[in-house]
Order: structure tokens, then sequence, then C-alpha cells
């Protein structure tokens, strides 16, 4: 799944660390969300969300296509 | 990040993975040619064992080193910087501690004689890093956060399965008559160890956690 999570984080001028320490979560699991390698729980999600003030689907993208199933 | 940079970084994680390994492999030489006189194996099971329980020693005082020294710890582990070591000193204090106590294990383990009153001894050591390890990864979970679990889950899994395909199709090989030699309990207690291991390192990397920060 695509995430914008760098790109609000950096728009609120935070480091990573910064951001987990907002979130109680480890460095290792922000890195591991932006670079696509782990997708957050739900309550995280909705944590990050509510964080940066911006609904879910804008932070997280889901390329699923209701037609196709795909 | 520009690709000339990507490449630097790649690298740089390149030459620190082949140096890691370089002298893990003479550190593991040179310990099993020396315990090899001291300990007087009869078994190369017995080795076996010994130099997995120096992988974990060695890996639970490299981060054990690297959480008591953030500064020079943040050159060889895989961190941004020295302020993330000291964010997780908790956790990766306790897990050094756990992993040192899994190597001690194994290395007593390989290095046990037989007779009722040494192994009486054996057995009370064996126990106390038993439970030191228990006790130690609790209090490293109490510090987890979801990725970890996550990690533990997959490694978990990755771990149950390779043993069940590794022993499971050993002893159904020995059953039909294919493999003679069947695995002895140091070899199969040094065997999950080993598995769980590689497991690990498995489980990290497919989560990006051994790529170079």
């Amino acid at each position: 799944m695509e995430n914008r999570v760098k790109h609000w984080r950096e728009a609120q001028g935070w480091s990573q660390g910064e951001l987990a320490r907002r979130l109680g979560v480890s460095r290792q699991t922000i890195n591991a969300v932006e670079t696509d390698k782990y997708d957050p729980s739900l309550p995280l999600a909705l944590r990050m969300a509510k964080l940066f003030a911006v609904p879910v689907d804008r932070l997280f993208i889901d390329h699923w296509d209701l037609e196709s199933g795909k | 990040m520009n690709s000339a940079a990507q490449k630097s970084k790649t690298g740089s994680m390149l030459v620190r993975l082949l140096a890691g390994a370089i002298f893990g492999v003479a550190a593991a030489i040179a310990f099993l040619t020396g315990a090899k006189h001291l300990f007087d194996f009869h078994d190369p099971v017995e080795m076996f064992a010994m130099g997995v329980g120096l992988s974990y020693a060695l890996i639970g005082l490299m981060v054990g080193v690297g959480v008591v020294s953030p500064s020079a710890g943040s050159r060889y582990l895989n961190v941004e910087n020295r302020e993330e070591l000291v964010e997780d000193r908790a956790k990766l204090g306790n897990s050094a501690i756990a992993c040192v106590l899994i190597g001690v294990f194994l290395i007593l383990l390989a290095a046990a004689t037989e007779g009722p009153a040494g192994n009486l001894l054996m057995l009370l050591l064996l126990l106390g890093c038993a439970v030191g390890v228990i006790a130690f990864s609790m209090a490293a979970r109490k510090h987890n956060d979801e990725l970890t679990r996550q990690l533990g889950l997959e490694a978990a899994a990755l771990t149950l399965w390779f043993s069940v395909l590794l022993f499971g199709g050993w002893a159904a090989l020995n059953l039909l008559g294919y493999a003679t030699v069947w695995v002895s309990p140091l070899g199969f207690v040094a065997g999950i160890a080993l598995v769980q291991l590689a497991a690990i390192f498995i489980a990290c990397g497919r989560r990006g956690l051994l790529l170079r920060r």
C-alpha cells in the first residue's frame, strides 16, 4: 500500500524520531512504514491521520479497483 | 536521495557487511580451534552447538556494547544516530543480555561432560541461563512496539515451518532408511537455535531492516 507519511511528516518539519516519539513507536517503525516495508495497524494509522489532521485515505492510498477487484 | 548517494550508501553497507562477516568467521574459527583443544570435543555436533552459541553470544555482545556506548554503537549498528540507541536502550539492553545468555546456554551444553556431579552443576548453570533468557526477554517485551511484535510473530512462524521442514523431513527420511544418522539431542537444540537466528534475519530482511539507513 502506498502512503504519504513522509510527505506529511516533512510538511510538519518533524524528523522520524520526533514522529516516533509523538506516536509512541520506534523510529524503525516509522522508517519501515515510510519505505513501504510495513503497513501500520489500524489504530496507528488512525493516530497518524489525527496527528497530521488529514483523512486516513489521504495518508494511505489503496489502488484497489472496485470494478475489476484488483 | 540521488542515485550517486544511494550507490555510495549501498557500497558502504556492503563493505560493512563483508567486514563483519570476515571478522565473524575469523573469530569463530579462532574460538572453535581453541575450544577444540580446551573442551576435547568428541562429536562434530558439539562444535556445531558451540558455533551457534558463539554466534548468539557475539551478536548479543555487539548490541550490548552499542547500548552501553551509543556513540560507538551508532557506527556499526543499523541505526540513524546515537540518540536512537539511547531511545531504545531498555529494549535493546534486555534483548542483548537474553541473546548472550542463549549463547552461553549453548556453549555450556556443548561443553557439558558426562558424570552425575558435573551434570548437576551444569544443570544449575543451564537453568540459570534459561531463567535469565525468559526474564530478560519478558523485560524487553514490555518495550516492544507493533513492528517488533510483528517481527517476533513472523520469526516464530518461520522458525516453526523451517523446523518442521528440516527435522520432520529428516525424521521421515530416517524412517524410510535414507538418513541413517538421526540428529542427537544436542544437535536438535542447536539446530532449532540456528533456525531461529536465520528466521529472525529473514523476518528483518523482509521488512527492510537490514538495509543501511
